[in-house]
């Protein structure tokens, strides 16, 4: 069995604490902090091989994903990690040429910013050929690799590091990857409607104004946490001209609308959303007037889970009441109030995602996320549920 | 396990420290609560123990450090921090002060002073020390030392959550309060407890605010029934204040205190007002039930029980490889290990949340037809059969239910069919037979079975008549338990009487319990009776009176009778003497502290002497045979001199100088002069203690006054080679023993080890003496109570020990 340090531990016990006090305000500060402590952790504690090392992941996993939910960013980091991990180990095991692909892969995203400025489709094309042969290699090769889990610290150490440090870089980056895809989306005079505040977008935004494209921004106020709020106000900041609307006015509002473009908290594997309540509404009303609903979401948004249940409660979290109701009011305990965090949205009603570096639609992403992460490692959350 | 390494570049410049009293001090909830077999901090809370939403809370906030401070239960509570993840996953230390001797919160935060734990500020949650809050309090530390930066002199900051309507479901009797305050400092001028009571007793529902304050050019801000949160920021200074005044029991008279001594010692008092969050400090049951429902209806987010039960989970599968070994219990648990360890299991199960507030946890069956209404919590291995209704209810693992609202059921509650049960606590391993009426605000305790179609009245506390008394070396505990045997079995003329005179709630009632009549031919189980104050327990009535003034709901009790309340003077004490009854001959001094409404009553229950300032205490009619008056005055005189001796400390030798002095003016023989000394010397912290009205334990300022004044005196008339005296001695403290059991009764050994360490008693004569004894209390045994019999175990023990201690020599 491995043994973790007790500085590693320190190190996990103050990350799930700062899970729980939400000091991360961005997602991407959980992500990065999430690759910060796997790295810690292969880094520090004692494994003698891969095999050894992908267990003592998967059995810190649901530690470190404590009180998120199973298509959290913290989970789709891991198994990114993992699926780093078995590819780096093959790529040693069978020599360079062969490890090529998975090394193409990993450094994805990469490369598509590089090459920019060639054509979409083209470069889908070629990764989606890379993608089918990988996969079938990875499956054939990994399984004696890791059966007979012998490629050895020494030699796997190294090689991880790098790539960790290549994907830490990725993640820190992913936010600006997606804004400079703004210019082809944002063009001149439109009216663009969004919901709530979130980083990705607002960064998406100011890149466009940026590069002094006019345009108007709605923001939906996202009751009751008036989030959009604070949205409206740092885009104003920007010289970006915007209007707070109401949730409620949506649909009124929709007819006048060119396009959505909104973030979201995670992307199933079906390319449905899990994002901020409201969301489904937005949805919608964007499908009956045909307004297309662009979905900023980086790779580490990225999950392989699908919707644990259909009933809409299943895949929520509800909130303190406190919200809507004071907690001063003489009704307080007798009033029932009901306030659902997140919605779902299903993939037909989404237009188009964009993540680092080029859009896809949301049949898409199932390709997306088998190439990201290992088929092995989707049931993450599951596993420690059936042992106790 | 415990990590004792803190994640010290965390927040460096200082450990944030939190201080849980694990203890309301209410007697009446202890006493429910002794019934249980487990602390009220380890009462399950929606499939959690409630402790551990504060310790989620405390480490949300970054707290470094948690002192928990228990009273009683010690043992359960240890093991259950133990087996927790608290103190296997977190760096977060956590440490368990027993502290078994404490009556009150100044007990308990004293005897902190002196293990000197604290040097840094603390949060100092009070109350029960179980506080549910979504909100971080590591902000509270900033905002103290703001307060201090602008004042060194502040001590403390109270913390209180505004709310607009004194109909607000989480206020009870027991917190309501005024606050006067700075508008912009916030600082505290005047702090009114008990407002609500205030008001009914003095019918003019005003109070009066101090002209000074008006003179200090402040801008005033009164606030009236803030939610206290028994939360505080403390400076380290606070435990020297508490350790320097031994009348602060509360933390209402530390603040009484402290603002009264303004001017002499300059320290003040802040207050901090929350605006939003949801808060609430469990202490009562009223609270207790709230605290379920509001958590089921997610006030309380993210200390959601999907969450807590995610947390649990995890760091068991984790951490605790032994967990495994543990085998579940089948059938009810007896010990209180076992007990614990199932307690443990219940976190081990998922929990799934569903639509209308509903909670399920592992696996369960509900029946097609059962009618789950909403905000319901059902426990592991739980079966709800058909046509069960179930509404606001908390129910745990493995029961099987019927038509129930409104209740927390606890483990493995079995409840057939057509009963209804509203606002009820039902505690675990209770059966409930078919067709059963459970009345509002009913307790069923541990073990309790209620019989085919019985109906209960409101506020029924039913116990089940077989309480193992658990003597996990948990001397408090064991105490409570005895005290409630005590008063349910031997209850003599005299209480029975004033339980006649003073019932309260309706229940009581002073005939004997008869078992069938209430719970049911089939039934098992008695009914506890909360509204006695016992007569021998008189050593600290004030305390006393502080503890039973709720009930366990915390709603107030109907005084006995009402005590006159002259509200006009603040500071001084005037006592105002109530007879209640010509047999009784009782007393009722009530001070009516009127500024700070806290009334405290001293009954003192004497036979003989009925003087109206109650100065000699003296329970003699029982024990000895015929004492004149003669005795008595001399008495009295020896009394008066050793409390001059205690309090002016002149030399020992002059007293004895006094006391001789004072034989020859008395007609008392040698032998009444002997066992008036020695009366007169257990007597005399008592007299001490009715003197300056300050209230610490009786037996701490026993063992005082011994030290200070009495024992060389005991010395000098009770020498160690004269057979007579020292036998006549040992017979006197017996008396007065069993005439104080609760007091002194149960401490014998510790009183004997004493003095016997001291030199006052011989080995031999104690064996004497003893060995006279023993064929007398041998016969008595058989038809005594358990403060009898624990006297007498006591005693053996220590004589046992004195056997042994001598044959190692």
């Amino acid at each position: 069995m491995t043994r973790i340090p007790s500085e590693v531990e320190l190190e996990i016990s103050k990350f799930c604490n700062n899970i729980r006090q939400h000091t991360y305000v961005r997602s991407v500060d959980i992500a990065l902090a999430t690759v910060l402590i796997l790295k810690k952790l292969i880094g520090e504690s004692t494994w003698t091989d891969s095999g050894e090392l992908i267990q003592l992941i998967r059995s810190q996993a649901n530690r470190l994903n404590e009180g998120q939910s199973i298509d959290s960013i913290t989970f789709n980091i891991i198994r990114r990690i993992l699926k780093l991990i078995r590819e780096e180990s093959s790529r040693i095991l069978h020599g360079r040429h062969e490890g090529d692909m998975p090394l193409t892969l990993q450094g994805f995203s990469e490369t598509v910013s590089r090459t920019e400025e060639k054509e979409n489709d083209q470069t889908l094309n070629q990764k989606s050929a890379d993608g089918t042969e990988t996969d079938v290699e990875n499956v054939a090769v990994q399984k004696p690799a890791l059966t007979s889990d012998n490629v050895p610290m020494i030699n796997l150490k190294p090689e991880l590091m790098f790539s960790l440090n290549e994907y830490n870089f990725e993640i820190g980056e992913s936010g600006k990857m997606i804004s400079r895809e703004s210019i082809q989306h944002i063009h001149a005079n439109e009216l663009i409607l969004t919901l709530g505040h979130s980083h990705t977008v607002e960064e998406f935004f100011k890149y466009a104004a940026s590069k002094k494209r006019k345009f108007q921004v709605f923001v939906m106020e996202q009751a009751p946490y008036f989030s959009g709020h604070i949205m409206a106000k740092n885009l104003a900041d920007l010289n970006i001209n915007v209007t707070v609307v109401t949730d409620s006015a949506v649909f009124a509002l929709m007819a006048r609308i060119n396009k959505i473009i909104i973030g979201t908290r995670s992307l199933l594997a079906n390319g449905g959303l899990t994002a901020k309540c409201g969301t489904y509404n937005l949805a919608l009303a964007a499908k009956h007037y045909s307004v297309p609903l662009l979905v900023c979401a980086a790779a580490y948004k990225f999950s392989p889970t699908y919707l644990p249940s259909f009933d809409p409660v299943m895949c929520n979290s509800f909130d303190s009441p406190e919200l809507i109701l004071p907690y001063n009011d003489r009704m307080q305990s007798s009033l029932d109030v009901i306030v659902p965090m997140y919605d779902y949205v299903p993939p037909e009603l989404v237009t188009l995602i964009i993540s680092s570096g080029q859009g896809n639609a949301p049949s898409y992403v199932y390709r997306l996320v088998s190439e990201l992460y290992h088929a092995d490692d989707n049931d993450l959350e599951r596993q420690n549920r059936t042992i106790s | 396990m415990r990590p004792l390494a803190t994640n010290s570049d965390y927040r460096e410049e200082e450990r944030l420290t939190c201080v849980l009293v694990l203890d309301t001090f209410n007697a009446h909830l202890n006493d429910v609560i002794s019934h249980t077999t487990l602390p009220l901090c380890l009462w399950p809370i929606d499939g959690q123990p409630l402790i551990d939403y504060t310790i989620y809370t405390l480490i949300r906030s970054g707290i470094q450090e948690i002192i928990l401070v228990s009273t009683a239960h010690t043992f359960e509570i240890r093991s259950y921090m133990l087996n927790s993840q608290w103190t296997k996953t977190y760096s977060c230390n956590i440490q368990l002060v027993p502290c078994k001797h404490a009556r009150s919160l100044g007990d308990c935060l004293r005897d902190l002073d002196q293990r000197g734990f604290i040097t840094n500020d603390f949060l100092l949650l009070y109350g029960s020390g179980c506080l549910l809050t979504n909100q971080k309090l590591s902000s509270l530390f900033q905002l103290h030392k703001d307060n201090v930066k602008q004042d060194k002199n502040c001590v403390m900051t109270l913390v209180y959550r505004t709310l607009h309507h004194v109909e607000h479901s989480s206020l009870t009797d027991d917190t309501s309060l005024i606050l006067i305050k700075d508008k912009k400092t916030n600082r505290l001028y005047d702090y009114i407890k008990q407002a609500f009571y205030q008001q009914q007793q003095s019918n003019s529902p005003s109070f009066h605010i101090p002209l000074e304050l008006f003179e200090r050019n402040a801008c005033l801000e009164t606030l009236y029934c803030p939610l206290d949160l028994q939360l505080s920021i403390c400076s380290p200074d606070v435990l020297t204040l508490f350790s320097d005044n031994f009348d602060f029991l509360t933390i209402n008279d530390f603040v009484k205190g402290v603002l009264r001594d303004e001017e002499i010692a300059f320290h003040t008092v802040y207050c901090h007002l929350y605006e939003t969050g949801y808060f609430l400090s469990v202490h009562n049951l009223h609270l207790y039930m709230k605290a379920s429902i509001d958590i089921i209806r997610r006030w309380t987010f993210p200390l959601v029980p999907e969450t807590l039960a995610l947390l649990q989970k995890t760091s068991q599968t984790i951490s605790s490889p032994s967990s495994s070994t543990i085998s579940l219990p089948t059938t009810s648990p007896v010990s209180t290990p076992i007990a614990l360890q199932t307690r443990l299991f219940w976190s081990l199960y998922p929990v799934v949340y569903d639509k209308r507030n509903i909670y399920k946890q592992g696996v369960i069956s509900l029946d097609r037809d059962s009618h789950l209404e909403i905000d319901v919590y059902i426990g592991n291995g739980t079966q709800i059969l058909s046509n069960v209704y179930l509404k606001q209810t908390v129910i745990g693992q493995n029961c099987k239910n019927s038509r129930i609202s409104n209740s927390i059921i606890w483990n493995h509650v079995q409840i057939e069919e057509n009963c209804q049960i509203d606002s009820c606590v039902i505690c675990d391993n209770v059966l409930i037979r078919s067709g059963c009426q459970l009345g509002k605000q009913s307790i069923l305790c541990k073990g309790v079975i209620i019989g085919t179609k019985v109906v209960l009245n409101d506020n029924t506390i039913i116990v089940a008549s077989s309480i193992n008394t658990n003597d996990m070396g948990d001397q408090d505990e064991v105490e409570i338990d005895t005290e409630a045997t005590a008063r349910r079995t031997r209850r003599t003329e005299s209480m029975r009487l004033s339980d006649k005179s003073s019932s309260t709630t309706g229940t009581g009632d002073g005939e004997k319990f008869c078992d069938t009549k209430l719970v049911g031919q089939d039934g098992l189980g008695q009914e506890l009776l909360l509204n006695i104050l016992s007569d021998d327990d008189d050593d600290d009535e004030t305390e006393q009176e502080q503890r039973t003034l709720y009930n366990a709901w915390g709603t107030l009790l109907q005084r006995r009778n009402q005590p006159a309340n002259n509200g006009s003077d603040t500071d001084t004490e005037s006592d105002v003497n109530i007879k209640t009854g010509n047999k009784l001959s009782k007393q009722f001094a009530s001070s009516g502290d009127v500024a700070s409404g806290d009334i405290r009553k001293k009954s003192i229950s004497s036979s003989l002497s009925s003087d109206p300032n109650g100065s000699i205490h003296s329970e003699s009619a029982t024990s000895s045979e015929d004492e004149d008056a003669d005795v008595n005055e001399f008495q009295r005189e020896v009394l008066q001199s050793l409390k001059r001796g205690y309090e002016e400390k002149p030399r020992v030798e002059n007293l004895i100088v006094e006391l001789n002095m004072l034989k020859p003016t008395y007609v008392v023989s040698q032998n009444e002069f002997i066992q008036s000394i020695t009366r007169c010397v257990f007597l005399l912290p008592r007299e001490v203690q009715n003197k300056t009205s300050t209230t610490p334990n009786y037996f701490d300022l026993l063992i005082q006054t011994l030290t200070q004044t009495t024992v060389p005196i005991l010395k000098n008339y009770v020498r160690l080679d004269d057979e007579n005296s020292q036998l006549l001695c040992l017979q006197e403290l017996e008396n007065l023993c069993l005439d104080n059991l609760q007091t002194l009764g149960t401490r014998i050994h510790q009183i004997l080890d004493f003095l016997y360490d001291q030199d006052v008693f011989a080995e031999k004569w104690i064996l004497k003496w003893y060995d006279s004894k023993k064929l007398e209390n041998e016969a008595k045994t058989t038809n005594q109570d358990q403060q009898h019999q624990q006297y007498w175990t006591n005693l053996k023990t220590f004589v046992n020990w004195l056997k042994t201690a001598d044959e190692e020599d």
